[in-house]
């Protein structure tokens, strides 16, 4: 999409889809609707089908259970390869939350071991494994006040919701830098998971990473949608989706 | 904060502060101190149910069929003994499932697994979170163990889900603790009559509310027998402050589109898919189903060549003749 070579003096719309197939897609909606990018007028759209995705931007991908995104985007015509191939372009931005960064990683792994990644990753952020549900079960999710210094506001926290969450197991270097632009103290890290992972020998040091960006690619482990504070998205927005178009 | 997000504020166990957590509400697992996180708060709890939006949780009876619905694309799995249908069946009194048993389950999926108990069960409830549950439904399919009291449900590090219905109902329950609310509907039936009336009925009362005055709140929560902040919350948001999904007698792909269109966030499937003559099938269509509820042409795609559904029981033939139990008339 031509987002317009305009003089400067009409806003460009943008239209930023967020993926429906299944998950806490209205609040992201509701969140773009919000924001109040200058030069831009965003338009949010709900994507369920490969049409709809092509006449989109940029891309959220939601929080929800990664293996039911998985099985219905399989199983709705034509939208895994548009999926694939839109996540794949370094030059779309992607932001995915939770299941979301489970689905832009490489490849994962169950947390403790329980299963081999069932090739349901579809990749985006070059490097990226990543543990599901390293975090527990729900008993063991849990809210934290993250320093997050690249935010507008960085000495207010973000209160980030880890439900189920997914943990960083590697990153792998590539061509393309991976950022990490938050990370929980070690005493909210879960213990080193056994030896036996799918995924091979973790990267400990990666381990409490939360927030990763790769050019106009963004994931977090928790779910900004859920706190009432709009600072990621409206990072994600300004350095990821309108700088440098 | 904009005016379609819910800050419920309770009495008890208030939506959570961004400020860490005292030693109080601190989780203790292995392997992480958490000393400084927050588990179990309201937001935590809710949280959880935000994720199976759009989504079908299915009732499994064995490791199998939870594999048959995780690969369906299930949000979630619903561990019991006995489906709806065959309680139904049996009469006598159902209680809580075998721990065992839902352990085995819990084991064998990625997806989060639920469980029941019965109403007013604290004590089951307390072994449920023991055994380490991601949601319980405090479920009138099974026998009532209180025909007064409900579960005290903020006492619980992890979530509930109860049925309702009308808004009276749903707002009493979320008053109690629960972090998720269903349409009764009629359970083991394979009739979805129920299920719209709930749905209906809590949509109607919403739509009433959100056209009063405060003074008129305070007659309609004496009316509703609801309290009085959350019905005032419910009004400004225009639905209900918690995810609230469709359950109690879904059978096919178009019964889940429907309870879909009339707004429930995500459906609950008991019976429908185990008993029906192909379940792998029927599991896949439905999930497609809630994720394509508006569009038709896609619908008449999945609803082909689904084999035979359950068997139905009439609610009007059978349940209201009194034949049948209504599980729906199980508290209040």
């Amino acid at each position: 999409m031509t987002v317009g070579a305009t003089t400067g003096v009409l806003p460009s719309r943008l239209v930023i889809g967020v993926l429906a197939l299944q998950g806490a897609f209205i609040e992201h909606i509701h969140y773009l609707e919000r924001l109040d990018v200058k030069g831009h007028y965003i338009t949010a759209l709900a994507v369920r089908n490969p049409e709809e995705l092509e006449s989109c931007h940029a891309l959220i991908i939601p929080g929800g259970e990664s293996t039911a995104i998985t099985r219905v985007a399989d199983r709705t015509p034509g939208m895994l390869p548009a999926l694939q191939a839109f996540v794949a372009d370094p030059s779309r931005p992607v932001y995915g939350t939770c299941a979301g960064m489970i689905l832009m990683a490489d490849a994962d792994g169950v947390g403790g071991g329980k299963r081999k990644n069932d090739g349901s990753a579809w990749g985006g952020m070059t490097g990226l494994r990543v543990w599901r549900n390293l975090y527990g079960g729900q008993l063991e999710s849990f809210e934290f006040p993250l320093h997050i210094p690249s935010l507008s506001e960085p000495h207010r926290p973000f209160n980030a919701i880890f439900i189920r969450a997914p943990a960083v197991h590697s990153l792998k270097q590539s061509n393309a830098e991976i950022e990490r632009l938050a990370s929980l103290p070690p005493d909210c890290v879960p213990a080193p998971p056994p030896a036996d992972s799918p995924l091979g020998e973790p990267d400990i040091e990666t381990t409490p990473v939360v927030m990763l960006r790769q050019g106009r690619k963004l994931v977090t482990s928790f779910h900004p949608e859920l706190s009432g504070d709009t600072r990621i998205h409206e990072y994600w927005v300004k350095h990821c989706v309108v700088a440098a178009q | 904060m904009s005016a379609s997000e819910p800050t419920i504020v309770h009495s008890t166990g208030a939506a959570a502060p961004a400020a860490p957590a005292n030693g109080a509400t601190t989780p203790s697992f292995p392997g992480r101190s958490g000393a400084s996180t927050a588990g179990g708060t309201f937001g935590v709890k809710t949280g959880l149910a935000q994720m199976l939006k759009g989504g079908v949780i299915m009732d499994v009876m064995n490791v199998e069929q939870a594999k048959i619905a995780e690969e369906a694309g299930a949000v979630a799995v619903m561990a019991l003994e006995r489906i709806p249908a065959n309680i139904r069946r049996d009469g006598g009194v159902a209680r809580m499932s075998d721990p065992a048993m839902i352990k085995e389950i819990i084991n064998a999926v990625s997806i989060p697994v639920m469980a029941k108990c019965r109403i007013g069960h604290t004590v089951e409830a307390q072994i449920l979170q023991a055994v380490g549950v991601d949601y319980i439904d405090e479920s009138e399919v099974l026998t009532m163990a209180d025909d007064q009291h409900h579960i005290g449900k903020h006492a619980f590090k992890v979530p509930f889900v109860c049925g309702c219905k009308n808004l009276g109902e749903a707002l009493r329950r979320i008053s109690e603790g629960a972090a998720m609310i269903r349409t009764k509907g009629e359970a083991g039936t394979g009739d979805v009559v129920e299920a719209v009336k709930h749905q209906r009925a809590v949509r109607n009362d919403i739509r009433r509310a959100a056209a009063m005055s405060d003074e008129e709140l305070y007659v309609l929560a004496k009316e509703l027998q609801a309290p009085y902040h959350l019905l005032k919350e419910t009004a400004r948001l225009k639905r209900l402050p918690v995810v609230a999904f469709a359950a109690g007698g879904v059978a096919t792909p178009a019964d889940a589109a429907l309870m879909m269109q009339l707004g429930c966030d995500g459906v609950f499937v008991g019976s429908g898919i185990f008993l029906s003559g192909d379940p792998a099938k029927r599991a896949r269509a439905i999930v497609q189903a809630v994720t394509h509820y508006n569009n038709p042409q896609m619908l008449a795609e999945i609803s082909e060549n689904l084999g035979p559904a359950m068997v139905g029981i009439s609610v009007k033939d059978e349940v209201k003749t009194g034949h049948q139990t209504a599980y729906a008339d199980r508290g209040n």
